[in-house]
């Protein structure tokens, strides 16, 4: 049973999300970058960057979703414990399983649900604001789906843990 | 089943979810999806909302400024700001008796005007502020109250992550929603600074000893406020750019941003450990508020689809009572849920419902955006599950109870009712300076 969360292709999707995080950590770091590099331009030269809130606007779609599924893994998406702490484990264990089914099922969906618009995105080649100043927006429908996918698989894959903690109550955590 | 009823059902089963532990995130999206496919009868209505919702809800140039001022926040606490902000409000008001405690609120409120989020600066003034009010003999529990009590200034003084949610839900202008807590922040720091003084005086033991300082003399004064201004310039900077129209919020984020990972190299904190867990933990924090954002998107939609928010606006104002009860009801959720749930959650959950009656009964949105945001702070402090309490013992570890804090914030929270009263009471401490923008 231990083998599932630990084989390699898990981890080699674990290590996906984790890079995915990173990559859109370094994606707001650039952000601040062009930004204050626009403001100065501005102010001290009368010359601001062209398109910079054209980026920044379509960025922020592309960060948050490139962060999401790694916010998952390490347990950083917001749930109230209140009465989480004070049930038994198999309790905790359902009502782990009834949150994971849910998250499979949305995640699940909205990857089902945009994957026609993201390749007629790339069909057309989609972008958004006013020439010159033309953002592309199809990697960003991309990184949606691919965030999106990868949440839904962690959520199965939490599901799938709490479906062993209620039967065989598993003595080492892991993920 | 008519819409309406649907909906009904739907928020109910909604805050059932949330309270047993499902995501907030996946509680408002799943039920959202699955209301609005039982109100249409269409299941494909209820999937192009999603994927709708989940591209373009956040697309937009005014959302950057929560992973910009996240960011701010991480690296001025990086840089050692706060233990100099300590230092220096020390220096100044520690020679007055119960001054160490006054110089965490006050140290407090200019922390606050770095970070957005209340639950961090209860959990970093419990490891600056604390051992020096044990060393000094402080009460236990008053000092654990005090540093509880004046938590709740990193929501009020902007920037904060509140605001910023209630100008998304309300389309208001998150400008003016930084600008309007700002008196109400300085005056919630004056009202507990002076309860502070009263308490000490009805109990001089609370307060402990007075420590000893070098002297007040021209240099030791400019040499104490050195350590902390290049600190206090950043604030006057990002705070006055947004007040004056130089910079629009999102971009004092990003000047923020950059002028506190400058003070990072200069305090020469850099390092690529540092750096990295600051970049970790901030893309976690961001994605965690988006998720919600997100989410909460849709479950506004849901509620616009169903009419219930308009309906409810309607009735509310056919009411036989003086608004201002509907006002105290309100409050009264936001005690009750402050509760159980954070308080981005309680803004989300509440407000599209809340905002239309709001409207209708003719008050000012911003403020009431100010009065909420007190009141979902208070509530995180009350009993029996208050988060800046529990946040506050993990930061603490074995040296107290969840008991003792809370005997602690008690009189704190008579105070922070006090200046909620006053905010609610004068307006135009809450209207005044976005109203010069």
């Amino acid at each position: 049973m231990q083998a599932i969360a630990e084989s390699s292709p898990v981890k080699l999707l674990h290590g996906l999300m984790a890079i995915l995080n990173a990559v859109g950590t370094a994606w707001i770091a650039i952000i601040t970058v062009l930004i204050s590099c626009d403001i100065l331009g501005r102010v001290l030269f009368n010359s601001p960057i062209f398109g910079v809130p054209e980026f920044v606007k379509v960025s922020v779609v592309g960060i948050v979703w490139l962060q999401m599924s790694h916010t998952l893994k390490i347990g950083g998406h917001i749930r109230t414990d209140v009465i989480l702490d004070r049930l038994p484990p198999r309790g905790r264990a359902s009502i782990d399983l009834i949150a994971s089914i849910l998250g499979a099922f949305v995640f699940g969906l909205l990857v089902y649900a945009g994957w026609d618009n993201m390749i007629e995105a790339w069909r057309i080649g989609e972008f958004e604001g006013e020439h010159p100043a033309r953002i592309p927006t199809y990697p960003i429908r991309s990184i949606v789906l691919l965030g999106a996918a990868l949440t839904s698989f962690q959520f199965i894959l939490l599901g799938w843990q709490s479906i062993r903690k209620f039967f065989w109550r598993a003595e080492k955590e892991d993920c | 089943m008519d819409p309406m009823t649907i909906a009904l059902i739907s928020v109910a089963f909604l805050f059932a979810f949330i309270i047993l532990g499902v995501h907030v995130g996946v509680a408002l999206a799943s039920i959202s999806a699955i209301s609005i496919w039982a109100m249409t009868g269409k299941a494909t209505v209820a999937v192009n909302l999603l994927q709708t919702t989940a591209y373009s809800a956040v697309m937009d140039y005014v959302f950057a400024v929560i992973p910009l001022f996240v960011l701010m926040g991480l690296f001025s606490t990086l840089s050692g700001a706060t233990k100099e902000l300590f230092g220096t409000a020390q220096f100044f008001l520690g020679r007055i008796k119960g001054g160490i405690g006054i110089a965490t609120v006050i140290a407090n409120a200019i922390f606050a005007a770095i970070t957005g989020v209340s639950v961090a600066s209860a959990a970093v003034f419990s490891k600056i502020a604390y051992p020096e009010m044990e060393r000094l003999q402080y009460d236990r529990k008053f000092s654990m109250g005090i540093i509880a009590g004046s938590a709740i200034l990193g929501m009020l003084i902007p920037p904060s992550i509140l605001m910023i949610v209630y100008g998304v839900l309300t389309e208001q202008s998150i400008g003016k929603l930084f600008m309007a807590g700002f008196i109400p922040g300085i005056v919630t720091a004056l009202v507990i600074s002076l309860g502070i003084r009263t308490m000490i005086f009805f109990k001089p033991r609370l307060g402990g000893v007075t420590a000893e300082f070098k002297p007040f003399t021209f240099r030791t004064m400019v040499s104490e406020t050195a350590t902390s201004w290049a600190i206090i310039a950043l604030i006057i900077l990002v705070l006055g750019g947004i007040w004056g129209g130089l910079f629009t919020p999102t971009e004092a984020g990003a000047v923020g941003a950059a002028g506190a990972f400058i003070l990072v190299v200069v305090k020469r904190q850099f390092n690529l450990r540092n750096i990295w867990n600051v970049l970790l933990d901030g893309g976690q924090t961001t994605a965690s508020i988006f998720m919600l954002l997100i989410c909460a998107q849709m479950y506004s939609r849901m509620l616009t689809i169903s009419g219930l928010a308009s309906k409810i606006s309607q009735w509310a104002t056919t009411l036989p009572v003086a608004p201002v009860f509907i006002i105290l009801g309100f409050i009264l959720v936001f005690l009750l849920l402050g509760c159980i749930i954070d308080s981005v959650s309680i803004m989300l959950l509440t407000i599209p419902i809340m905002h239309p009656v709001i409207e209708k009964l003719g008050y000012d949105p911003i403020w009431f955006a100010i009065v909420a945001i007190i009141s979902i702070e208070i509530g995180l402090l009350t009993p029996p599950f208050g988060m800046v309490v529990f946040s506050m013992k993990s930061a603490l570890g074995g040296k107290t109870t969840i008991e003792e804090i809370f005997q602690g914030s008690f009189p704190f929270l008579l105070m922070l009712g006090i200046s909620l009263a006053i905010i609610m009471a004068f307006p135009i401490l809450s209207t005044w300076l976005p109203s010069l923008m």
